[in-house]
């Protein structure tokens, strides 16, 4: 299946790039894509304060992704 | 009325648009860059947005206002881009009949966005540039 990341702040900085598509094996969890991403891309996302939406809702690294999610990899909320 | 602008924010043209006969309060909330911040003197501030999800954050957040507290209009408008010391980050409006409600509904507002819209700063100091959070 294939989900499409979408980075900011932080995470969009350390990474160089502002979104990617990525193909992943059906069933994997928004934290093993988390893994996937580090190991790809030579950066451990994990050590960064990241919280996670998917098709712009909030959720928790063992959420299952679904073919066509879009991933937003976010920084902790902080506007006003 | 939801808005995320690179534009600056005219207040006068948003309260005398707001303002209603029938409602006897207009509760407004302006966020600006402060400066020195935490100890550091701030020389900019970088905010950016994951915009389809802080609009639909923000349209949730404005349902909720106008349900509990019966707010007759609401406004919101959040700049993104690289802002400096003085400049508005976010204006609120809330207009209600009553001033309870209207400086209430406001607040919760003001308190919701700031927890859960994906709206992000980076803040440019004499010393260091950081993200909030870091």
């Amino acid at each position: 299946m294939r989900v499409t990341v979408r980075f900011f702040a932080g995470a969009r900085e350390r990474l160089g790039l502002s979104a990617e598509d990525i193909d992943l094996p059906f069933g994997a969890t928004v934290g093993e894509l988390i893994l996937h991403l580090s190991r790809a891309h030579g950066t451990d996302l994990t050590a960064l304060p990241l919280s996670y939406a998917v098709n712009g809702a909030y959720v928790k690294e063992n959420t299952i992704l679904k073919d066509g999610d879009e991933v937003g990899v976010l920084y902790p909320a902080s506007g006003g | 009325m939801i808005r995320i602008q690179t534009e600056d924010i005219s207040l006068d043209e948003h309260v005398q648009r707001m303002k209603r006969d029938d409602c006897g309060a207009l509760a407004l909330f302006v966020g600006t860059v402060k400066n020195p911040a935490y100890g550091a003197a701030v020389s900019a501030l970088e905010l950016e947005a994951y915009e389809d999800m802080a609009y639909r954050e923000l349209t949730a957040i404005e349902h909720e206002a106008r349900e509990q507290w019966g707010l007759a209009d609401v406004l919101v408008i959040h700049r993104v881009g690289l802002l400096r010391p003085g400049d508005r980050i976010v204006v609120i409006i809330a207009v209600a009949e009553e001033r309870s409600a209207a400086c209430d509904g406001m607040r919760y507002i003001l308190e919701e966005l700031k927890r859960r819209v994906p709206l992000f700063k980076k803040e440019h100091t004499d010393a260091s540039s950081y993200w909030h959070g870091e």
